[in-house]
């Protein structure tokens, strides 16, 4: 359950980051907020090029600079300022206190060797950090890694887990794949955990499957999760937050229920307007004109002002994110207060 | 019910156990007596998860597999029977649009000869000179919102959206009754999605076409399907009217896929 009280256990705030290419410098963060505490599942959502999984990334440290750069802006994780942690202390925290998922589960697996191996690998790097990983372990480091593995199997969800820790990945479906990956980024007790588009190559009840273990993990560990995906309806049905990401900025974040029911920002409305739904008739969708702004010669201001019906002079400078309503974000002058449908 | 413009009857479809280096496999149905009947005018869906079989239909539909057993007819006529010539005249009046657009258009190709490419094949069908091809193109691009300047380009030089639009206006240029629409718009951005959806529905509305729409996504299918057929290790577990099935689906599997489908549900809260 959230504590609104609680210090954040992420607080990301006005970070920027540049891209190099052959073309210019592509400015892709442009100034992303985003705070998420302990027991919160966070959706970060937007379409293709938004910048969601480089914030994903950025969160990992794993963004290779160059060809990035950061010019500003501050990842706070339990108080530390990550950008300024040197890649030896980062190591530290990473795979540890961070968790991670990717979206396809086939390719982060080594193919070569056994699914217990890999996990007992990750089991013993952790411990190197945090001995009470393992806990007491009177049979050696390996037994009690393995032993460990075998639990987390079990708690995502594999049956026979002790048996199954000698099979290699290949005579895993997808989904167990994906189970293994999440087992594997738990299995540091990570505070956070940082899971880009985990179900996107799976099918739809193996997915309500995963997702249904994630909330059950977040509820059981307490752990906060980012969870990245071009899906609001995988955000609907798991998070308890949303951020709405477009073109570099969050330009929207609220509880779930009160996105989806009252979107403030033209830019969610649009997004949500775009998906069918039980209610929408043949016909009836609406897409959104125009294309996503070019990043190496962004428009200033907002940048979703020139696809945006609402836009204005004002729109000509960035608008920051501020509180509409308690806890409802929304980054712009003119957001959409009247009820929705209209 | 119009008559059928599509009719598949029994059809089965197993890859043959194989010994291979690691042993012998073992014999796959990936389509087990699947008799479905699309009528001409109309939008069916195809749903199912992946494994399902709902590739071999299509490839089966196509004439790129032959089925093992049963038969596919258009229009009456089993495609099974066709000679080479009257094959390929029918090739010209089903065409397909595939998933991903970033992989479908050859990058070495001018759109202009991406889109008349079809009526160069199908020159025996569709005699036009070099000329009416060019202006038949234009029209095709202009048909899916695109401007006749796009001929000369690259497909690099489009997004993904316009992509698949170009996809779409090859797919028609052979002048086409039934279109096989294969997951087009999974590849897409939402927003761009229901550009691409909305356009599929006016050229049906205008041309008459009857669509094929192969996908797994339940609520793009919901949206633009007549009807819909289920499909589950190669067996077709539920076949009905669209809204029927998504309000009261008859089969377990019906009933798990609906469930299990994430849905967002907008300016209701």
């Amino acid at each position: 359950m959230p504590h609104p009280e609680a210090p954040p256990l992420l607080e990301i705030s006005d970070l920027h980051l540049t891209m190099a290419s052959f073309d210019g410098v592509a400015h892709v963060l442009n100034g992303v907020d985003l705070t998420v505490r302990r027991g919160e599942v966070w959706g970060l959502v937007g379409e293709s090029g938004c910048g969601k999984s480089l914030t994903g990334l950025s969160i990992s440290r794993l963004v290779p600079t160059p060809p990035a750069r950061y010019p500003a802006g501050e990842i706070r994780f339990n108080g530390t300022d990550l950008m300024r942690l040197r890649p030896r202390e980062m190591q530290a925290l990473r795979g540890r206190r961070i968790g991670m998922i990717f979206q396809d589960p086939t390719t982060n697996l080594n193919p070569t060797a056994r699914i217990g191996d890999q996990l007992v690998d990750v089991a013993l790097a952790a411990a190197a950090h945090d001995p009470t990983v393992l806990g007491p372990a009177p049979g050696g480091a390996r037994r009690a890694a393995r032993a460990l593995a075998a639990e987390m199997m079990q708690r995502v969800g594999i049956d026979d887990a002790a048996a199954r820790l000698r099979s290699y990945p290949h005579e895993f479906s997808g989904g167990m794949r994906q189970r293994v990956l999440i087992a594997m980024a738990l299995i540091g007790r990570p505070d956070l955990l940082i899971a880009d588009e985990p179900t996107t190559a799976l099918d739809v009840s193996v997915q309500a499957q995963i997702l249904a273990l994630l909330k059950r993990l977040v509820a059981e560990h307490g752990i906060g999760v980012i969870l990245i995906t071009h899906n609001l309806a995988v955000v609907a049905q798991t998070c308890s937050h949303v951020a709405v990401m477009y073109a570099g900025n969050v330009v929207e974040a609220a509880p779930v229920a009160e996105l989806i029911g009252a979107p403030a920002h033209p830019y969610t409305r649009a997004l949500l307007a775009a998906i069918p739904t039980r209610e929408t008739r043949r016909g009836e969708l609406r897409g959104l004109a125009g294309s996503v702004p070019d990043l190496i010669h962004p428009p200033p201001g907002c940048r979703f002002a020139p696809r945006c019906a609402r836009a204005t002079s004002v729109c000509q400078t960035l608008p920051p994110l501020r509180p509409l309503t308690p806890g409802h974000l929304v980054a712009c002058y003119h957001p959409i207060t009247e009820p929705a449908g209209a | 019910m119009p008559e059928p413009i599509l009719e598949i009857r029994d059809v089965s479809k197993t890859y043959p156990a194989r010994a291979g280096l690691f042993g012998r496999g073992v014999a796959v149905a990936a389509l087990r007596r699947v008799s479905l009947s699309v009528a001409r005018g109309e939008s069916f869906g195809l749903v199912g998860e992946s494994g399902s079989g709902k590739t071999t239909l299509t490839r089966a539909i196509l004439r790129l597999e032959t089925p093992s057993a049963g038969q596919i007819l258009y229009r009456g006529e089993d495609l099974a029977k066709l000679s080479a010539r009257a094959l390929r005249a029918w090739r010209a009046k089903v065409q397909i649009v595939f998933q991903d657009p970033y992989a479908s258009l050859n990058p070495r190709m001018t759109v202009e000869a991406i889109v008349t490419e079809p009526m160069v094949i199908h020159r025996r069908a569709m005699p036009l000179s070099s000329t009416q091809r060019r202006d038949r193109a234009a029209e095709l691009l202009a048909l899916v919102g695109l401007a006749p300047q796009h001929l000369r380009r690259h497909p690099h030089e489009f997004s993904g959206g316009q992509r698949q639009r170009i996809g779409i206006a090859r797919a028609l240029a052979s002048g086409p009754d039934l279109l096989l629409l294969d997951e087009p718009t999974s590849a897409l951005d939402v927003s761009v999605q229901a550009q691409v959806l909305n356009l599929l529905i006016d050229l049906q509305d205008r041309l008459g076409l009857t669509y094929f729409f192969i996908s797994h996504d339940l609520s793009v299918v919901r949206y633009l399907c007549d009807r819909v057929a289920l499909i589950r290790h190669g067996v077709v577990e539920e076949v009905g009217q669209t809204q029927q099935i998504f309000d009261a689906p008859a089969t377990e599997y019906a009933r798990m896929l609906i469930a299990a489908a994430p849905e967002v549900r907008p300016f209701t809260g």
